[in-house]
């Protein structure tokens, strides 16, 4: 009997091509818009480290002007910086009270193969950070790994680069010892990570979120030690009077830069943790520093996605006027359904009358709109495809991972298409199938 | 009129239809008037000055290859060498350069309390001739004097006593009278400026913020070991310039040089994101309108093909085609009004929910006037060739059975 | 087989009551070839949607096999329709779009016959038709009377008690009207009821009775008077 009733809505579909066409277009065309701006808000609200994403956290301390806040929240509120002072930083490292730490900054420089001519050098930012880093936010090795804790100690000068960067230099083998020259200093490849783009790219301020990721990654200590410093891409926020237009003005001075991120191996320790921070605070009051009143913030990776925005309220607009368009599209639907079904009053009063019941009936178009719903949901999910790929167009300052649909969300589109359909479908099966047979028989 | 009470009628008996199609019309009108106001809004930033000459602008960062120490003789020289460029006008190094969103953005006050807050503004620091090189208009005060103008190697915000301010940022200080600002005092973390002149327009750093009419600019320019570069071409030479500039910076070894491109390229990047969401939230529209015409077609269609004998007995009564049509025309007229009185009620209680998020200004009356005329003219359009369908009906289909 | 007792039919709106059917008493027996006669208007089709359970009459009672139909449920009702009666019409009702086999299985379908029985009765009832060997084609490909033949096919593929044709041969020039009415009485005298509307005074004399609605009021004509 399925395939009978499939069949049938086929041929149905087939005697009005015009109808059907409307029909099936206008689904498709309320489904595309819905599904590329469902699609741009999920993959940038998903959870980009989903096995512990509650036990990794950020840390924020509060060690701004004693005059003035540091900046306003949205909803008014005073607000902390998120990226800490070296000496801060530093601190909170080596009282290693977590179970892993990771502190990060960035810098540009030239960057060529140790044998290769000084004109094919390109500039690059590089990663300034620490040998957590990668098993911490999950980027994963094809070769080698990360460096030792001597590394990070001493501030040796290694280095670990994408696959990418590792294509276009060494041609893509294992270059696990190889040297690697950022502008005259000697770097020794570690690691090789895969191409890894976590979306959002949750370890970084908000308008950095969608970014790609860096390519090149090297011991904080080494930046430090060989005063990488550019100060017109690393960012900085200052206080104060004091000096900050060298590296080593910057690591002396009140200025917040670097980002602290710990993990813990349950979350019930992040709690201590926080204790820890604030008797950390409150030390530093006791020498003068810390004065500022607003509390100091411990944020896991959900916490700090939401404070940030990942998602913005433009997004979640764009949902919303979507929707409101597919619902626009969907009456339209409903209103060609009722034409379709009123055409087909004489078939329904035949089949009535040599014994079809009305639940044959609600059957039968019950499986031609599940049918208009799956034709137009294939469409409509190739026309998101599209949709989406102008989009990436558009915005190609944002990583593609934000247009790009992942298996459920292609199955949602055509479950979201069928389902529709069929909800607006109801209405006009119902009154097909309340036609009276012998009103119609005179006129198929 | 008098089809009136017969078109009211006839639409409460089969209700669905034209249920379906105000809905349509309520939710399209609402959209309309919603994304019709923030897409002019985007337009008007998009489309807003700059102040600066951009047709003849090119900028880059660049490093000075040299000890901190000879930071500031580097960069006099390297002025020195662009300006013997038979292709070069003016050249200024700068903390930050317009519409790139790199930059730093301060909180003004009257005293030294931050409770006293006029405004935020974009931060330029900039070196001597930056008013000739971008083509600033200086409309009140004076321009800094060459003494003011430090190359420093602390911080400009410490160093500086003096500002100047955009008409904007002037208009906040002094409401009344924006020509007053002239002289005044305002604070900066904590610190006192004298506002010694104002200048037209200049545009701050983030193309995203509406405020960014905003700046303020500080004389001193503080020495580090990259600078950011803004380059005045002369007449028709911008792209001689450009190759000249490079090669004669790229003479020196250790020399690094990035972002090199045109100002109307980072003007175009800069707006790139908004200038799209603009085409999206057009594209909205259109589709909107598309779609609600294809549904009000639809409808008058069905209408008509359901009537089709009723109005074949009118014709043959006498009816003539004009009345025919008119009858439509009117229906349409009804239903769409239906519509767009739904319509405005969600349309302002959308807007109401949209102020909360974006710190929209509430959309004046003249949109919705705008947008219920839109909506009537595009119901109109698409109910006429189906009228005109049921016009030509002939009067023999009463006679004959459907 | 079939009995109606008192049977009436009104129509009630707003402001009027109106009488379609007077009440009457009818029998029909099995093999019965009746004709149904009378003015347009006079409540004919009506009688015969009544009859096939199409429409509910408002008073009396009716008996199909002995069983009363008159408080049916609407499924009910469907499954004796599919059961028991088959329905030939004037402008023929076939679904365009479907082959003649499909046309013909429809009814089947709503019995749940297996594929292979559907096939096997629907050939059947094609070739008793004289249609065997053209299963593929569509109704558009036929004339009037194959299609009409079809009809009649599609009718008799359940097997029923007995077919209601609802003016057969209307729409049909007189060559092919003559060819179906033999089909019916060849179809009749295999003992299938039948109960037939038409408005021409030939074809009523072919029956067995004849049943005259005027106004409303049903009176069958003694077969004295006919002869």
């Amino acid at each position: 009997m399925v395939n009978y009733y499939i069949k049938l809505a086929w041929l149905s579909l087939r005697k009005t091509p015009l109808l059907s066409f409307l029909m099936v277009s206008t689904i498709a065309i309320g489904i595309a818009a819905a599904m590329v701006t469902i699609t741009v808000g999920y993959m940038m609200a998903q959870d980009p480290l989903p096995h512990k994403s509650d036990r990794v956290a950020m840390v924020h301390l509060n060690s701004w002007d004693p005059m003035q806040p540091y900046g306003y929240r949205r909803n008014g509120k005073n607000d902390i910086p998120s990226t800490l002072t070296y000496q801060d930083a530093m601190a909170l490292l080596h009282a290693n009270k977590a179970d892993k730490h990771t502190l990060f900054a960035q810098f540009s420089d030239m960057i060529r193969a140790a044998s290769a001519d000084i004109r094919d050098a390109q500039l690059h930012p590089v990663r300034s950070t620490t040998r957590d880093f990668f098993d911490m936010f999950g980027a994963p090795f094809i070769f080698g790994g990360t460096w030792s804790e001597e590394a990070d100690l001493n501030g040796e000068q290694v280095i670990v680069l994408s696959k990418h960067e590792n294509d276009r230099i060494f041609g893509g083998g294992n270059s696990i010892g190889k040297e690697l020259l950022i502008g005259t200093l000697l770097y020794r490849v570690v690691g090789v990570i895969d191409d890894w783009q976590p979306t959002p790219r949750f370890y970084t301020h908000r308008y950095l979120m969608y970014q790609p990721t860096l390519k090149y990654f090297v011991p904080l200590e080494s930046q430090i030690r060989n005063e990488l410093f550019s100060p017109t891409s690393m960012g900085w926020s200052c206080w104060g009077d004091a000096p900050n237009s060298t590296l080593a003005d910057l690591l002396v001075s009140e200025c917040v830069w670097i980002h602290m991120w710990v993990e813990f191996d349950s979350v019930a320790k992040k709690d201590d943790y926080f204790g820890f921070m604030s008797d950390y605070s409150e030390e530093q009051r006791k020498i003068g520093r810390f004065a500022r009143p607003e509390p100091n913030r411990l944020m896991t990776v959900p916490e700090y996605l939401k404070m940030e925005g990942a998602l913005s309220n433009e997004n979640i607009m764009g949902i919303g006027f979507a929707l409101a368009f597919l619902l626009a599209c969907l009456c339209n639907v409903m209103s060609l359904m009722m034409t379709k079904f009123h055409g087909k009053g004489g078939e329904i009063g035949l089949r009535r009358a040599v014994g079809a019941n009305k639940k044959d009936i609600i059957i039968q178009f019950g499986f031609e709109s599940v049918f208009i719903g799956l034709v137009g949901g294939i469409i409509g999910l190739l026309l998101a495809q599209a949709g989406l790929s102008v989009l990436a167009e558009m915005f190609s300052n944002m990583h593609q991972n934000v247009m790009t649909m992942d298996i459920y969300l292609m199955l949602g589109t055509i479950g979201l298409a069928v389902s529709t359909s069929v909800l607006f479908g109801l209405w006009p099966i119902y009154r097909a199938s309340q036609i009276q047979p012998s009103s119609q028989l005179n006129s198929l | 009129m008098k089809d009136l009470k017969p078109i009211l009628k006839t639409l409460w008996k089969s209700k669905t239809g034209p249920i379906l199609l105000i809905i349509q019309i309520a939710v399209a009108f609402t959209i309309l008037i919603n994304v019709g106001y923030m897409a002019v809004h985007k337009w008007h930033e998009i489309n807003k000055p700059s102040g600066l000459n951009e047709e003849r602008l090119f900028t880059f960062m660049a490093n000075l290859p040299v000890e901190p120490d000879n930071y500031k003789a580097q960069l006099e020289q390297d002025f020195a060498d662009i300006l013997e460029l038979s292709s070069v006008e003016n050249v200024i190094a700068t903390n930050s350069i317009p519409l790139t969103s790199w930059g730093l953005g301060l909180a003004l006050n009257k005293t030294e309390s931050d409770e006293s807050y006029i405004t935020y503004a974009g931060v330029y620091s900039m070196t001597d001739g930056f008013i000739d090189t971008l083509g600033l208009e200086v409309v009140m005060g004076r321009k800094f004097d060459h003494a003011e103008m430090l190359l420093s190697s602390t911080d400009y915000t410490v160093q500086s006593s003096t500002v100047m301010v955009t008409q904007a940022v002037a208009k906040k200080i002094s409401p009344e009278d924006w020509t007053l600002t002239v002289g005044k005092t305002i604070y900066i973390n904590s610190r006192p400026y004298q506002i010694i002149g104002i200048v037209d327009e200049l545009i701050a750093t983030w193309p995203t913020w509406w405020g960014n009419e905003r700046s303020v600019i500080y004389p001193v320019y503080t020495l580090t070991s990259e600078s950011k570069f803004m380059v005045k071409a002369r007449e028709g030479q911008l792209k001689q310039a450009m190759e000249d500039v490079q090669a004669l910076l790229m003479r020196q070894p250790g020399r690094i040089i990035d972002d090199y491109q045109t100002f109307a390229h980072t003007r175009e990047q800069g707006y790139k994101p908004m200038v799209s969401s603009l085409a999206i939230l057009i594209a909205v529209t259109i589709g909107l309108i598309v779609i609600t015409m294809l549904g009000t077609f639809g409808q008058a269609r069905f209408a008509i093909l359901r009537r089709k004998r009723q109005i074949g007995t009118r014709r043959a009564l006498g009816a003539s085609k004009w009345q025919i049509v008119r009858y439509y025309v009117l229906e349409n007229i009804v239903i769409t009004t239906l519509g767009i009185l739904f319509g405005v009620v969600c349309a302002i209680l959308l807007n109401v929910k949209l102020m909360e998020f974006f710190d929209l200004l509430s959309v004046p009356s003249e949109y919705f006037l705008f947008g219920a005329l839109a909506v009537l003219v595009a119901g109109q359009l698409a109910v006429i060739p189906p009228a005109l369908g049921a016009a030509n009906i002939p009067p023999a289909s009463a006679t004959r059975s459907i | 087989m079939l009995k109606m007792r008192g049977v009436a039919k009104s129509f009630v709106t707003d402001t009027i009551k109106t009488q379609a059917l007077q009440p009457f008493n009818l029998d029909i027996e099995q093999g019965d070839f009746i004709s149904v006669v009378g003015p347009s208007g006079s409540g004919k089709t009506t009688f015969l949607n009544i009859a096939g359970l199409l429409e509910a009459h408002s008073e009396g009672q009716y008996y199909l096999d002995d069983e009363d139909v008159t408080r049916l449920s609407d499924r009910q009702k469907s499954s004796l329709r599919n059961q028991k009666i088959g329905f030939i019409f004037q402008s023929f009702n076939l679904i365009p779009e479907l082959n003649l086999i499909d046309n013909v299985e429809m009814p089947l379908r709503y019995r749940h016959f297996s594929s292979k029985e559907r096939a096997q009765r629907a050939q059947e009832a094609l070739l008793k038709v004289g249609l065997a060997g053209r299963q593929t084609h569509y109704p558009q490909q036929l004339s009037g009377g194959q299609q009409q033949r079809v009809a009649i096919a599609r009718a008799l593929a359940g097997s029923p008690s007995f077919l209601l044709a609802d003016e057969p041969t209307g729409n049909l020039d007189s060559q092919m009207a003559d060819g179906i009415m033999s089909l019916l009485k060849e179809i009749n005298e295999q003992g299938t009821s039948i109960l037939m509307v038409t408005h021409d005074m030939e074809q009523a004399k072919q029956a067995s009775r004849i049943i005259e609605i005027r106004d409303g009021y049903l009176s069958e004509h003694q077969e004295a008077l006919l002869a």
